[in-house]
């Protein structure tokens, strides 16, 4: 199967999912939820991540017809999940940044033409990465993790958490200041 | 120039700089260091994108069974009924009326 088969199956079964098939749309959890997980796993810690999950997926089936297709399903079921996210934690006030870092590590994607040696620095790194990111307060994370590891850009970032554009570059530099710092305190 | 350093290495290479953070950054040798580091940090965030947590077991299950209707579904039914309640009162209605005149006809009779 080519990618553009792929991706026209994809296309399907989105019409089918907004045309309110459900088997269609549990094709598409089958193909996103590990990625939304993900996600939500990063911006909210392992104990909230599960809820935040199920959630986003499932406010996502009750939007479909508000999909247009603008951005790929797979972007919108993030600004879905980011939002869901927002939400839950505002309800969750106490809920203390975990570390995010152990289930992660033994995740790590085996990077191709490395050294075992070079493949453990790497895995060091990104372990005092994540933990690191689990660190900073919950809106520096999201931002940095929005924006740094996932690649949005400043406008999207502040629109997703309703903040302004100033805010959100402030939020940025004070994360990646902070995660520097954690990080050079911890010997990389 | 200390504190023209916490800005200047810190601020990423895609950003534009006004020209004197520009020259000082140049000229700076603990700027530039400052940005290598930054440089070296942002490859090693963009690289966690890359890994992906397996979802917990029976989420699909648990989305599946919490899903519900859809909101343009619910919409859609919402019109269907009230549409099927106007019809039905129109009907109602129309047999009272008929009813009527077959009364007041044999009455009449």
């Amino acid at each position: 199967m080519t990618a553009g088969e792929v991706q026209r199956d994809e296309t399907e079964l989105v019409s089918q999912a907004r045309a309110g098939d459900r088997d269609a749309f549990g094709e598409l959890i089958w193909r996103h939820q590990d990625a939304v997980y993900t996600l939500a796993y990063r911006l909210v810690g392992p104990d909230l991540a599960p809820d935040v999950t199920q959630e986003a997926l499932i406010r996502a089936w009750r939007s479909m017809a508000g999909f247009r297709g603008d951005a790929s399903f797979a972007t919108w079921l993030h600004r879905i999940t980011v939002n869901t996210a927002w939400t839950q934690r505002k309800r969750a006030l106490r809920h203390e940044a975990r570390p995010l870092d152990d289930a992660l590590v033994d995740t790590g994607v085996a990077d191709g033409g490395t050294t075992p040696e070079q493949a453990g620095e790497m895995v060091d790194v990104r372990a005092a990465l994540r933990a690191a990111i689990a660190r900073l307060t919950p809106g520096q994370r999201t931002v940095l993790v929005l924006r740094d590891v996932y690649g949005w850009g400043n406008d999207e970032v502040s629109a997703a958490l309703a903040i302004s554009g100033t805010a959100a570059k402030v939020r940025l530099h004070r994360a990646r200041k902070r995660v520097r710092e954690l990080l050079t305190e911890g010997g990389m | 120039m200390a504190g023209i350093c916490s800005v200047a290495g810190w601020l990423p290479e895609d950003v534009t700089a006004p020209r004197m953070i520009r020259r000082h950054r140049a000229g700076c040798l603990r700027c530039q260091a400052e940005m290598v580091r930054m440089r070296g940090l942002l490859r090693d965030l963009a690289a966690l994108r890359d890994e992906v947590l397996e979802a917990p077991p029976g989420l699909h299950a648990a989305v599946m069974a919490d899903l519900g209707p859809q909101a343009g579904a619910a919409r859609g039914s919402r019109v269907r009924t009230a549409a099927k309640a106007v019809a039905g009162t129109a009907v109602a209605a129309a047999a009272i009326a008929g009813g009527l005149v077959l009364r007041r006809q044999r009455a009449a009779g």
